[in-house]
């Protein structure tokens, strides 16, 4: 599938320009020919089975993850194209509001939820991977995201191999989930000040917020995004 | 081996597994609109609490008086009781504060499989598990599909505690399934926990289990009589058949001289024994470096060495079960990304049994190594690295006549209990 996805793209879709380039893959933004659409295009080198699992389903907060393919760890993604500006080229002009923050911030813990809901982190959660669409704000690229399921099923009966996941492949535990919320706090921090936390925190509830998303102890951070949310 | 289907939308060919159609340029496949947690502004809550309590206040003391069902049809209820506020929620073990709304899962077509959902309870206010005071007010809890596709036989066994497995959950239920047909069906597994005051408390987890296509190949299919054929026939596959596919080659009870390389995709190689009793037997090294995870199995397989050089070397998840490694300065290495499982293996006269020297946090496929002999060996099994912190489990395997059973420079946690020292 990845050949016959690779050669459409190649013969239907133009590339616009190259978003980003590193040793791990590329990004760029491509047009359908016929149609005009625009779509971004990420080929990366890795696990994308966080990918595999938003194709399933759409979130305001999320790009819409139109096709994953993959061919021994290469792999293709082709997701919906977000019009805004990010949050890190806004930063340099100004700073946000508190009511914009808690705005934006909310939206973020929806994006992440959505995220640690299917057993997956983030992973990258900073300015410039927020685009901020008209009041929506939408949390992009997941190249970095990772699958948590740290479940154990070493009593459990095991019936036939599915030669892909054993429960036991996952060696990472919750705390990644909050690593999430450290870089979530860090992210408002900056809208609010333009500096992290260590250095200038914010004042009043958001920074109360703030220092206890980037504890440095994953226990006392906040135990998930909805308690975020509800905090904010 | 592409095979195609229409686009529903504009009728162009496109791949079977297409969730999208490239050429209109729209979403082909079954999505759902993900709901995160409604937010409410303060100003709204205390709006509706003002509301509340002037109007509602005695409504709702008349209703709370009543036996109530909690059921928001997601993963996650909120029970208050005596004061307390409670999470009840389907979770993934050791992320037992977050609920799992989704499970995902892949198998072959027509193999059984079995796999855990667990039910936590925990207090809202301090983050701690809360199972045991708040089972005592617990009649029962069942565990129930209420729906799946008919491709899909699935069950589940009902929810106990265990305290082996999971200690801080309130119920474990095994979700047994068989896949029927080829492609990603869906089931509903709802747990429902009864009080004893009438209250009826329902959860819900969504499961979406992917069928992996199989091919099998056998000398009836493909010449594999020597190691340059069977090294042609991965290579073959490697190039041609879908990557999606699980591969299994039955060999024939031949033996292979030579090595063999697998590096480019994961095949699972199964032996066999002719009436005399010679079993498929390597000679040479073989040698996995694969950059997916997923599982390669080798069974009913001997692989004799003639005392020098490395038997299995594997950059890549291997398990053996039913096979025999004797004669190498190196029984069976796992590096790089990879991990190596036994069970009901004869590993022998080797340097070192099976040596662990992983780079990587969270390589390990399975912490079993059940019923193995480890014999003669200089060292039966070298831990240099794991990277893991599972307790590796070695129950009913027996060792005897090894220079060092364990050399365990890791400080890698065993339970070697039902294992035998002779």
């Amino acid at each position: 599938m990845y050949e016959w996805l690779l050669e459409i793209l190649d013969r239907e879709y133009q590339t616009l320009r190259t978003l980003k380039e590193s040793p791990r893959g590329t990004v760029r933004l491509i047009r359908h020919t016929a149609s005009g659409r625009l779509f971004i295009l990420r080929r990366f080198r890795g696990n994308g089975a966080v990918y595999r699992r938003l194709l399933g389903c759409t979130c305001k907060n999320l790009p819409v993850t139109y096709e994953t393919v993959e061919r021994d760890g290469e792999n293709l993604v082709l997701e919906e194209y977000i019009q805004g500006d990010t949050l890190d080229f806004l930063l340099r002009g100004s700073l946000f509001s508190p009511k914009e923050t808690r705005a934006v911030a909310i939206q973020l813990c929806q994006a992440l939820w959505v995220l640690h809901s299917m057993a997956a982190v983030h992973r990258d959660v900073k300015p410039e991977n927020v685009i901020l669409r008209g009041a929506e704000a939408v949390l992009i690229d997941f190249d970095a995201a990772r699958l948590h399921k740290p479940e154990q099923e070493t009593d459990t009966q095991i019936l036939g191999t599915t030669g892909f996941a054993a429960p036991e492949q996952y060696g990472l535990n919750q705390s990644d989930t909050r690593a999430d919320i450290y870089s979530l706090g860090i992210l408002m921090n900056v809208m609010l000040t333009g500096e992290h936390p260590s250095r200038k925190l914010a004042e009043g509830h958001l920074g109360r917020v703030v220092a206890r998303c980037t504890q440095v102890n994953p226990e006392k951070r906040y135990r998930d995004v909805v308690r975020l949310m509800s905090a904010l | 081996m592409v095979t195609e289907k229409k686009c529903p939308l504009c009728g162009a060919a496109i791949h079977e597994r297409s969730s999208f159609c490239p050429y209109c340029t729209r979403p082909i496949n079954a999505r759902k609109q993900v709901t995160p947690p409604g937010h409410v502004s303060r100003r709204a809550r205390r709006c509706a609490l003002l509301i509340f309590v002037l109007l509602a206040a005695p409504l709702l003391l008349w209703l709370c008086t009543r036996p109530r069902v909690y059921d928001n049809g997601t993963a996650e209820v909120f029970y208050t009781m005596d004061g307390q506020v409670y999470q009840l929620c389907i979770a993934w073990n050791e992320a037992s504060f977050t609920p799992a709304q989704q499970r995902y899962t892949s198998g072959e077509m027509d193999f059984p499989y079995r796999y855990p959902s667990i039910l936590y309870i925990n207090h809202r206010e301090s983050d701690t598990h809360a199972h045991e005071s708040f089972l005592k007010q617990v009649e029962r809890i069942e565990a129930a599909f209420l729906r799946a596709d008919e491709a899909l036989e699935i069950s589940c066994t009902l929810p106990e505690y265990r305290s082996s497995y999971a200690p801080d959950a309130a119920a474990v239920t095994y979700v047994d399934y068989t896949l029927n047909q080829p492609g990603t069906w869906l089931a509903e597994l709802a747990f429902t926990v009864y009080m004893k005051n009438g209250d009826v408390i329902r959860l819900h987890q969504e499961h979406i289990i992917e069928t992996v296509p199989t091919c099998h190949y056998t000398a009836e299919d493909a010449p594999m009589g020597t190691i340059e054929e069977l090294q042609a026939l991965i290579d073959e596959i490697a190039d041609t058949v879908d990557e999606a596919a699980e591969v299994y080659i039955t060999l024939p009870p031949v033996r292979y001289d030579g090595n063999l390389s697998m590096n480019r995709r994961s095949i699972s190689l199964t032996g066999s024994e002719d009436s005399q009793g010679n079993r498929t037997t390597f000679t040479g090294t073989v040698q996995l470096e694969l950059s997916n995870r997923r599982l390669v199995y080798f069974e009913g397989i001997d692989f004799v060495g003639s005392g020098d050089g490395v038997g299995l070397s594997a950059a890549g998840r291997l398990h053996l079960t039913d096979c025999r490694v004797a004669g190498w300065r190196t029984g069976a290495l796992c590096y790089g990304t990879s991990w190596i499982n036994a069970d009901e293996c004869v590993i022998e006269n080797n340097g070192i049994g099976l040596h662990f020297n992983n780079s990587s946090f969270g390589s390990i496929s399975d912490s079993r190594y059940a019923n193995n002999i480890f014999r003669d060996n200089g060292t039966a099994v070298l831990l240099e690295n794991t990277g893991t912190d599972v307790s590796l489990k070695f129950n009913g395997s027996r060792f005897t006549g090894n220079g060092a059973d364990f050399d365990n420079r890791c400080g890698q946690e065993l339970d070697l209990t039902g294992a035998t020292f002779e």
